[in-house]
């Protein structure tokens, strides 16, 4: 009659150390949760809240930097922190199983997909060869995959992304564990793969029971797949309750706040006025790749026939998943790569095919921001240095370039004497401001953010996105938007173009695109986006 | 797969080529008058220009080399100026010391290097780590030669197991070959061992901090298992590449050991050839020596496609 | 926001000097280098000096040398710390003195072989037209075993310092290429250069200020090793006959060279030159194990 039967997993004042030179004691404290038979919860939190942490210790994967100092964690009743590393064993797989993030990295590149699914049944059972096999096929008829008895003979190189976690997923459950713990098993796919996935997990979960305890940072997938959600923050659980009560009537000021900063799936109403054009892209194309010796070499349409205007003060938006070659649009207006063919005029003036000589005193007028905040900037140089670079190449003398990045620097909410450090002592949403001052020291008439918010936790994304907007209209600037994320660019986007495969499939004004899509790609990938339906927060 | 052998077959063809212009042009630049050289000390003008022109040392540059490349094309490697007799014929006569040298000292290193690299990752950071790093790093630092001298003080002076020098047929006997190489075969695999140990070492660990291997454990496979089945089979590629390189060690120290044991192979050769400037000798020894090289590096090439099949399909 | 005011530079140099293999190869380095500045000062005679009478004694030998100079023949007594060679000579001075040639010859080689090295790496790295044939021909180079391209380029001079040197440096030189353009074609693809380029950066200034700073230290470690490797090269040379001629200058290699006859009855002259080469070259490599963990473990492989 006690709590621990009616629970899979029951983990109660779970601690867990960080070496001494970390930036807190411990990497999680009194971690108290709990998954029952059936039932999804999703553990969710930013960078560094210990989500990933927990799901270790459960499995006891932990490296052996991080130590659980404390607590228990109880398999069906069995404390899997404190047992033997031989009962560890027997339990992994049969007892609970763990998906991981990457599934490229995740598999043994060198041996066949369907043995490393066999190599469960050798693990822990006494199956022969042929019951093996018998058991690999069902299981991956079971996840979907398609012609198995082919692919039980496929290597992981050979296989998408979505194939591949698909094989883990099998993997996971050949064995039919109480427990699934799946750490973040969809953020390195597409969304519509991710969606794919996370029917799948769901299906499985309801025909076997499975208890599943879910790592994220997407609320829009919570959204999609709880029952029960936990937020975690800086190693410590700050609220749990059932999937309602956290997204529709969050308690604790951290959840609420995260509540406010998921972007809506809804665009916002804009007025769009008629500005004047700043650039023409036309019939934009780019190839990479030669047809090598035999016919063997490989070509890549990585753009195709493309279209495109950008107006002052308005932000365009390109979505799509990879290699829909939104990327290299932005890298061919901004000239870091050479365009195939086709034209891109800046206010009258054809840059396509300018030499890097002629092409410099337009240099200013685009500029770009990065996806990743901590290689934006060169670490050996004061952000002083990193910031003058570009207006001293325009011929502004050192003292102007010097007071123009003090006003930026505190335009975009920082100090001006963050101007003397160094990259490394700002954290990653404060780089990203460091980069969009950077790149407003000469004063660009184009804007290009390439995934600029990606690799932000979603609270801090929410402040860059609102310092971006904000930059747009004071300077009146006109921005090129480059992301996968739905709810990012109903926000920010007043006009939309939506490619895949290298081709332009739907354009139009934001709020149009998402209430009635035309094509049917476009709204696969509405469809696809988790929680589409789900307003965040309080209903306002 | 076989289009692949193919381009890596071709790959080598520009490697040859500029081994093979870099030697040409090399003896080409030597201060002194080859045919003079061979000529004697008492030669008439005459008799040195009657040589030049036999040996085509008047034509053109580019001319003598598309002869020179022929010529090895054909076998012949031209003529010894201090030994009076046909390059090849020295060399096939000096092949076997330096064979047999070179395969017990290859069969000998990995079997010992291979297990300590593997060892030293498995536990890294323990105390065996810590001894086969050290042992490593003393192994580069020692060279072959005093090494040698330090074996021959110790097993042959001292202790009298070992002769001194010299080397046995392996027709004359198989104890008595083995004898005279067991020394000779120890100092030269010493460095091979420390680098190649390390080298092991280096990507083992590698290879164990990779997600797979995370996988693995998370499926509740025996740590034995995990380290053969998924580390060491995705740590065959750069161990084997590493061998590979080692080659160059090797076939350096091949040279210097032989002089040390007075081995009469092809280092000993190549030593003699240096002292008396005996050119031709020179060329071709350098350039078999990297052309097997070179025709290792290949076999090991086509090895990957065995063993990694992201390379095959 | 300020964990850790330091710049970069500051908190590398502070994790350097806590490193245990830094310190201790650094001092040895410094120790032999010691030795060979102050050679003259520390009981040696002049190590070319002959005298025929007092050879090939033990170590430890007290006696008297006959030496000719033009007042006549003088006796000068001595004392052989480490015996005596075939002509007379004093192993223990020879082998002190021989520790300048081989740190000249290995410092001068790791220092010409990394300018050189960094300049074609550069290049390489960056234009892309250039790079297949210069990758070509350090391939090509490389196919020859070092000690093997060494001896064939020594054969072609006559033999003293700056051709041995010009051997060693030759064999060295590809790897170092190797390596910076590696790290050239890395670092090309970071988003800060990418942002330098659109800020308007020309290539050479593009080189000099990001690129290059992230080669420093990778090519401090190469050369630290390119160091041991040259005077074990060396060493092997002159031993071999090939290299720097034992009547002019001692190095160690020639020492043990000279004494491969006697070998069997006077193991002394190998044996010391051996510990110390040994020694130095030991140092010189765990100096750059430490540096190599302290600078950069990313890009620092031994080959």
């Amino acid at each position: 009659m006690s709590k621990n039967s009616e629970y899979i997993l029951d983990v109660s004042d779970l601690t867990v150390a960080l070496p001494s030179d970390g930036d807190r004691d411990n990497a999680i404290e009194n971690i108290n949760l709990s998954v029952a038979a059936g039932e999804i919860v999703c553990v969710v939190g930013e960078s560094g809240s210990g989500k990933s942490v927990t799901a270790s210790a459960v499995m006891g994967l932990l490296p052996s930097s991080l130590r659980p100092i404390s607590g228990q964690t109880l398999l069906e009743g069995e404390d899997t922190l404190n047992c033997s590393k031989r009962r560890l064993r027997d339990l992994r797989g049969t007892r609970m199983a763990m998906i991981f993030q990457e599934p490229m990295t995740a598999l043994n590149p060198v041996t066949k997909v369907g043995e490393q699914i066999s190599e469960m049944l050798e693990i822990h059972t006494q199956l022969g060869a042929k019951e093996r096999r018998i058991r690999v096929l069902d299981i991956m008829r079971l996840v979907h995959l398609p012609d198995p008895e082919k692919m039980i003979d496929a290597y992981p190189h050979q296989l998408s992304g979505g194939q591949r976690q698909r094989i883990m997923i099998a993997i996971a459950l050949v064995l039919d564990p109480v427990l699934l713990i799946a750490d973040e098993p969809t953020t390195a796919l597409d969304v519509t793969t991710q969606a794919q996935i996370l029917k799948l997990i769901k299906e499985l979960q309801e025909r076997q029971g499975t208890g599943v305890l879910f790592i994220t940072h997407d609320f829009g997938v919570v959204a999609e797949i709880a029952d029960r959600v936990v937020v975690m923050q800086t190693g410590r659980i700050v609220e749990q309750g059932t999937r309602d009560e956290i997204l529709f009537n969050p308690q604790h000021e951290y959840t609420k706040m995260l509540m406010r900063a998921v972007p809506s799936m809804t665009p916002p109403v804009r007025e769009i006025n008629q500005t004047q054009s700043l650039l023409k892209v036309s019939k934009l194309e780019k190839v990479y790749g030669k047809p090598g010796l035999f016919g063997r070499g490989r070509v890549v349409r990585a753009v195709t026939g493309l279209d495109l205007q950008l107006h002052a003060g308005e932000t365009l938006g390109i979505v799509g998943e990879s290699g829909s070659g939104k990327s290299t649009v932005a890298r061919c207006i901004a000239r870091l790569t050479d365009p195939t063919s086709g034209s891109v005029s800046l206010k009258d003036v054809e840059i396509a095919n300018l030499v890097e000589r002629d092409l410099r005193p337009f240099r200013n007028k685009i500029q770009i921001v990065f996806q990743d905040p901590y290689r934006s900037l060169n670490p050996r140089r004061t952000i002083s240095q990193s910031m003058v670079e570009a207006p001293i190449n325009f011929g502004t003398p050192y003292y102007e370039a010097q007071e123009k990045a003090k006003q930026l620097m505190e335009l975009v909410g920082l100090s001006a004497d963050a101007l003397e450090r160094y990259p490394h002592q700002f954290s990653g949403g404060q780089r990203q401001r460091i980069c969009i001052a950077r790149a407003l020291m000469v004063d660009p008439k184009i804007l290009i953010a390439d995934e600029a918010v990606s690799a932000l936790d979603v609270s801090v994304q929410a402040q860059v996105l609102e310092l971006l907007d904000d930059i747009r209209k004071r300077f009146e600037l006109a921005m090129l938007f480059i992301t996968h994320d739905l709810r990012v660019a109903a926000q920010i986007c007043d006009k939309l173009i939506v490619m895949q495969k290298g081709k332009v499939v739907e354009s139009g004004v934001t709020s149009e695109i998402y209430s009635r899509p035309k094509h049917d790609y476009t709204k696969l990938l509405l469809d696809a986006a988790p929680g589409r339906n789900v307003q965040f927060g309080t209903a306002e | 797969m076989l289009f692949y052998i193919l381009k890596r077959l071709l790959a080598t063809v520009p490697v040859l080529l500029v081994v093979g212009v870099f030697i040409f042009l090399l003896l080409r630049l030597t201060p002194g008058d080859p045919a003079a050289m061979i000529a004697g000390d008492y030669a008439t003008e005459n008799q040195i220009a009657a040589i030049k022109e036999n040996l085509g040392l008047d034509k053109p540059l580019i001319h003598q080399f598309f002869i020179w490349i022929s010529n090895i094309a054909n076998g012949d490697l031209g003529e010894s100026y201090f030994f009076k007799k046909q390059v090849t014929e020295l060399i096939i006569a000096r092949i076997e010391p330096t064979l047999s040298l070179s395969v017990v000292t290859i069969i000998f290193t990995i079997l010992i290097a291979i297990p300590m690299g593997v060892i030293s990752a498995y536990k890294q950071g323990s105390w065996i780590d810590r001894v086969v790093m050290g042992f490593s790093v003393i192994g580069f630092s020692i060279p072959v030669f005093v090494i040698g001298f330090g074996l021959i003080y110790v097993f042959s002076l001292n202790l009298g197991w070992f002769p001194v020098q010299g080397y046995q047929r392996l027709e004359m006997g198989v104890f008595q070959w083995i004898r005279h190489l067991i020394l000779p075969a120890l100092a030269l695999s010493v460095i091979f061992v420390a680098f190649i140990a390390r080298m092991t070492r280096t990507s083992v660990l590698e290879v164990l901090g990779e997600d797979y291997v995370r996988t693995a454990r998370a499926k509740g496979q025996t740590e034995t298992k995990v380290l053969v089945n998924h580390a060491l089979r995705n740590a065959a590629v750069p161990i084997i590449t590493v061998i590979g390189f080692a080659f160059a060690i090797l076939i350096g120290g091949v040279v210097v050991t032989e002089s040390v044991f007075n081995i009469p192979g092809l280092g000993l050769l190549t030593v003699d050839a240096v002292l008396n400037r005996d050119f031709p000798t020179i060329q071709a020894v350098v350039l078999l020596f990297s052309f097997v090289y070179v025709l290792i590096n290949l076999i090991i090439d086509i090895c990957y496609t065995f063993l990694d099949p992201r390379i095959r399909y | 926001m300020s964990q850790n005011a330091q710049s970069p530079f500051q908190s590398t140099i502070f994790r350097l000097f806590k490193n245990p293999s830094v310190l201790i190869g650094g001092t040895l380095v410094f120790l032999v280098i010691a030795l060979a500045i102050f050679a003259p000062l520390l009981g040696t005679i002049d190590p070319n000096q002959t005298s025929t009478s007092t050879r090939l004694k033990a170590p430890g030998y007290e006696g008297v040398m006959k030496i000719y100079t033009d007042e006549g023949r003088v006796k000068v007594p001595i004392t052989y710390k480490m015996g005596s060679d075939t002509l007379g000579r004093d192993v223990y001075s020879r082998v002190i003195y021989g520790s300048r040639i081989s740190l000249v010859v290995g410092i001068s080689v790791a220092a010409i072989a990394i300018s050189i090295g960094m300049l074609i790496g550069l290049i390489a790295g960056y234009f892309r037209f250039l790079d297949s044939v210069i990758m070509r021909v350090m391939d090509g180079l490389m196919a020859i075993p070092a000690i093997l391209l060494a001896i064939a380029v020594v054969s072609v001079f006559n033999a003293g310092i700056m051709s041995v040197i010009i051997a060693i440096v030759v064999p060295e030189v590809p790897r170092v290429v190797r390596l910076v353009r590696s790290i050239v074609l890395s670092i090309r693809e970071e988003p800060y250069v990418e942002a330098a380029v659109t800020a308007g950066t020309r290539v050479p200034s593009l080189l000099i200020r990001h690129v290059l700073p992230n080669t420093i230290a990778p090519l401090i470690v190469q050369g630290t090793f390119i160091v041991a490797s040259a005077i074990i090269v060396e060493a092997i040379l002159s031993f071999l006959g090939l290299g720097i001629p034992a009547d002019e200058i001692p190095t160690w290699g020639n020492i043990m060279g000279a004494a491969r006859e006697n070998f069997q009855l006077h193991p002394h002259q190998i044996l010391y030159p051996g510990l110390i080469l040994a020694v130095t070259v030991l140092s010189v490599n765990m100096l750059g194990d430490g540096l190599r963990d302290t600078l950069d473990p990313r890009f620092s492989k031994r080959l």
